[in-house]
């Protein structure tokens, strides 16, 4: 923002007894350090052994199911189908839709079906059924979505309604997390969400509870 | 033949002797010759638990001094303890009490030592030895800390237990937790130290008759908890267990004492 | 709770633990909740390969990032301001503190949305947000519970975790206007949501901690999975992380790896629901979003930990693995510990924390502080470092406090320890103890001369001693 930034407190003093201290750490005794590695390894999923191309599609939807999203896998022409499902499944009569390119006929369809579609603002979405969103990425082995707030023009719009539609085109499905946080585009945008099922808590006695502040549920349309 | 020089332990010193005296047959059995050498004491465990680092080296000392002479005038000989707690505090934490008190000539031997020591059930993994026939049993193996998690032995005490036709060995979910003991631990938060044993006992499978393990002082803690309690349930070590199938197929007496 | 309030400060780690051991409910509540944090991870990890690698890999990483500490909080407060953020350095918790309660004061702040940060249970915000006239309020659900209840944490990611669902309810109805009684936690969810829903909306400050913050992009990294730190971020007009200042990466790289370990080291989740990357407050054009970022680096001791032995605590990612496989927190939970922290991970950081605030300290005559006794809340059983993701050595620190905590023992102590070491150095001294126990046939003589043998014996049998010892057997040819 036009704001300038403030910096508080005594950086150098702050800084001056790290620095005076820091090192690696101790490489003897019962259990000593060992070298940082030459190169971070990346977290390799069994998911993905022999796995490429249009297989990461089932691993995704896999991945997502084990984490209480549910998943359409469908050609662009077949989203009807799913959207009436969404629609009647969760009595969706309110939906708002982010600013994500090639969402308008997702939301003709949803108009079709008589749900009340408009644009992002708090109040609305607040109390909004259904919230729909496009995705830059998806990643396979964690059945996860990534959104992008400078893509989808909002951080709440994916939050507040009570559930969630994802539209994920099949390309931009990609291996794993390692795909998408090793590789930030600069400058970031404010805010990036990687997304793993709905919103939940195990507060409780463990016991696994769905729409604790955000979505209920979480909808993946993915489109062939 | 291999030249053991067997590590007694203190617990096995003064409270549990038939442990190393079956220790002392098994090895045998296994083709070992086995040698007690003199001096040995304890290996400091205590006070360094305590983080009386001092007091645990001037113990400690002792026992390095009394192992490394004999294993110095053989290459081949080894350092076997029946205990997986002992073995720890000598290959892992020996060389570093003796740096911690400066003593860098003693730290570069107890490295030595360090790589020529194992545990009764990781020394007899490696070795023949016959399966024989021990009275029908049911037991349940507890997997003691410093054995599993610190010399990442997993396999040894089963593999032994496994060599005595007759024992039948359960499943038990709490195998691998604690008991409990942790050296002053039980005296320090003794309320703690028995709900920890409690648990083990609490989760034990029916049937189980006998709870086998490689460390003394882990089964003194469940079977004088167990005792308390009224339970029924007894332990031994994986070496006892051993030595009366050996000494049954043999048909030679049995030993003094109290296991 | 007020700094100065905790438990750690006034009373023993022995009826801490002793009063805890002896509620059979939260005994019950803890070890069900543990065992299914215990098998989740298990499963999660064992879905990728090589965990251990990685767990080593990353071990090796965060030893990395802190040898380069100060150069990495550097650039990333560089870039933070150059993403448009506001950062103070905050060498106390009290500095902390100031800082928020005088931006809450600019704005006139009346509510104030946390979600949930450890750091600030170290400097005792919530307190000091009341002082200005603000009130905040915790938006996890599990820390909702315990500030209407008056508690503090009992687990580092399950903070309520010590009460089963109808003390949660209790809590409702007693401190959240609850009129309808419900116990479903399904219900009780639904409750909270809509309780908590109008908080989020009408707040204008919301409060974060920071699961990472990455120096190369200036970015702070939010894990959650109730989806709480999202409406922190994007619900107020002002947000707030506070960072430890421990929690850094250089690079993203570093920082994928970590997130790869964590939630399935925690939750056992392959990753929590929502990972959540701030890079400076909304951007142009933007339909929400708060209108300043501010990062607080909190130091509160930390630096102390750098290049001492116990420099790998600063490690820690806050996981909550080890209090999950720890047998004595199995059987205690975390208030036992005292202190914000808990478990394996709270025994050595709350020495080291809050132990060097002697200012608290209640000496025990003999030089050591109450938040010491800590290092013995553990058998070393090892279950903990086999746990970490990032591989920490806790039983060798835990140990390493223990010598600490030795250096300052009463001369009693002291003398008992080096009475042992005179005996048991000399072979003779060592026979002695032997044969005088093997002849009273019963440990009570040995054991007497340790504090309280009733210790032992209120709990277990005294164990029966065998007539002759190992080397009497061995040399008279017995064996």
């Amino acid at each position: 923002m036009s704001e300038p930034t403030t910096e508080v407190g005594d950086r150098a003093g702050f800084l001056a007894r790290i620095r005076e201290r820091q090192g690696p750490p101790p490489r003897s005794g019962p259990h000593p350090a060992p070298d940082p590695p030459e190169v971070v390894p990346e977290v390799r999923y069994r998911s993905l052994d022999d796995v490429a191309g249009p297989g990461l599609v089932d691993v995704f939807a896999t991945a997502a199911r084990a984490a209480e999203a549910t998943v359409d896998v469908v050609a662009p022409d077949g989203i009807d189908e799913p959207l009436r499902a969404v629609v009647e499944t969760h009595e969706v009569h309110t939906a708002v839709v982010s600013n994500d390119p090639g969402l308008d006929r997702v939301a003709g369809v949803l108009a079709g079906l008589g749900v009340a579609v408009s644009p992002y603002d708090r109040e609305t979405a607040a109390t909004a059924d259904l919230a729909v969103t496009g995705a830059t990425h998806g990643l396979a082995s964690t059945g996860s979505v990534v959104v992008d707030t400078e893509v989808a023009g909002s951080r709440a719009v994916s939050l507040l309604p009570r559930v969630h539609l994802c539209v994920l085109p099949a390309e931009r499905i990609v291996p794993t997390h390692a795909d998408v946080l090793r590789h930030q585009s600069r400058p970031m945008p404010s805010c990036r969400v990687v997304i793993t099922g709905p919103s939940r808590t195990g507060d409780i006695e463990q016991r696994l509870t769905l729409g604790a502040h955000g979505p209920v549920a979480l909808h993946l349309l993915v489109t062939t | 033949m291999t030249a053991v020089h067997l590590f007694v332990t203190c617990v096995g010193e003064m409270v549990v002797p038939d442990v190393p005296v079956a220790a002392v047959r098994v090895l045998r059995a296994a083709g070992c010759s086995v040698d007690v050498p003199v001096g040995q004491t304890c290996c400091g465990q205590p006070a360094w638990n305590a983080g009386f680092t001092e007091q645990a080296a001037e113990v400690a000392r002792t026992s390095l001094d009394a192992l490394d002479a004999p294993l110095a005038d053989d290459p081949d000989a080894v350092v076997v303890v029946p205990a997986g707690s002992c073995t720890t505090m000598i290959r892992l934490y020996w060389p570093q009490l003796f740096e911690l008190v400066g003593d860098d000539e003693r730290a570069a031997r107890a490295r030595e030592v360090a790589a020529r020591t194992f545990e009764l059930t990781e020394f007899l993994e490696g070795r023949e030895l016959p399966t024989v026939d021990g009275a029908a049993t049911t037991v349940a193996l507890h997997e003691s800390c410093h054995l599993l998690r610190e010399l990442h032995v997993e396999t040894g005490p089963g593999a032994a237990l496994a060599r005595v036709a007759g024992c039948t060995r359960v499943d038990w979910s709490a195998d691998d937790r604690c008991c409990g003991f942790g050296g002053t631990f039980s005296v320090k938060l003794p309320e703690t130290s028995v709900a920890m044993a409690d648990e083990k006992l609490d989760t034990l499978p029916d049937g189980v008759e006998v709870i086998v393990g490689a460390d003394s002082s882990c089964l003194l803690h469940l079977r004088t908890r167990a005792e308390h309690r009224g339970l029924a349930v007894t332990t031994r070590h994986v070496a006892e267990v051993l030595d009366d199938a050996i000494r049954a197929e043999d048909g030679s007496e049995k030993g003094d004492g109290r296991g | 709770m007020a700094v100065g309030e905790w438990p750690v400060w006034s009373t023993s780690l022995r009826d801490r633990t002793a009063t805890a051991v002896a509620d059979p409910v939260l005994r019950s509540n803890i070890g069900a909740a543990t065992d299914r944090f215990g098998t989740k991870r298990t499963s999660a990890l064992a879905a990728v390969h090589d965990p251990d690698g990685l767990r080593r890999a990353a071990r090796g990483v965060r030893g990395q990032i802190l040898s380069n500490w100060a150069e990495t909080l550097e650039t990333l407060a560089d870039n933070v301001m150059a993403n448009g953020g506001h950062v103070c350095w905050a060498p106390t918790g009290a500095d902390a503190n100031d800082y928020i309660a005088a931006v809450a004061r600019r704005i006139g702040a009346s509510t104030v949305v946390k979600s949930k940060s450890m750091a600030t249970e170290e400097s005792g915000l919530n307190e000091a947000l009341a002082d200005v006239g603000c009130e905040p309020v915790e938006t996890d659900l599990g820390e909702w519970i315990i500030q209407l209840a008056g508690e503090h944490p009992s687990h580092i990611i399950a903070p309520a975790v010590h009460k089963n669902r109808h003390q949660v309810a209790d809590t409702f109805e007693a401190e959240a206007q609850m009129t309808d009684r419900v116990t479903e936690p399904a219900a009780l969810v639904a409750f909270a949501r809509a309780a908590l829903r109008d908080r989020f909306l009408a707040a204008d400050l919301g409060i974060t901690g920071a699961n990472f913050g990455v120096a190369e992009t200036g970015s702070i990294v939010l894990v959650t999975n109730e989806g709480n730190a999202r409406m922190a971020t994007s619900q107020p007009r002002i947000h707030i992380a506070v960072m430890g200042a421990e929690r850094v990466t250089q690079t993203w790289e570093q920082a994928d790896l970590l997130l790869g370990l964590l939630a399935k080291s925690g939750t056992g989740q392959p990753l929590s629901s929502y990972t959540t990357v701030i890079s400076g407050p909304r951007a142009e054009g933007e339909a929400d979003g708060p209108d300043e970022f501010h990062l607080v680096i909190l130091d509160n001791g930390r630096s102390t930990l750098a290049g001492t032995e116990f420099a790998e605590m600063l490690n820690c990612i806050r996981c909550g693995a080890c209090l999950n496989v720890c047998p004595v927190y199995r059987q205690t939970g975390g208030h036992a510990y005292g202190w914000v922290y808990s478990g394996p991970m709270g025994a050595v950081l709350t020495p080291l924390l809050a132990g060097s605030d002697h200012d608290h300290g209640h000496d025990h005559g003999d030089g050591s502080s109450n938040p010491d006794e800590l290092s013995g809340a553990s058998t070393l059983c090892g279950a903990c470092m086999e746990a970490c993701p990032v591989e920490i050595p806790l039983q060798d620190l835990l140990l390493g406090l223990r010598r600490r905590k030795a250096a300052d023992a009463s001369r009693a102590e002291k003398a008992m320890w080096s009475a042992w070491a005179a005996a048991w150095s000399r072979p003779a001294g060592f026979r002695a103890t032997a044969s005088m126990a093997a002849r009273t046939r019963r440990l009570g003589p040995l054991v007497s001369r340790l504090p309280g043998v009733s210790n032992w014996t209120d709990g277990r049998s005294m164990p029966a001693l065998p007539a002759r010892t190992f080397s009497q057997r061995w040399r008279s040819g017995d064996v």
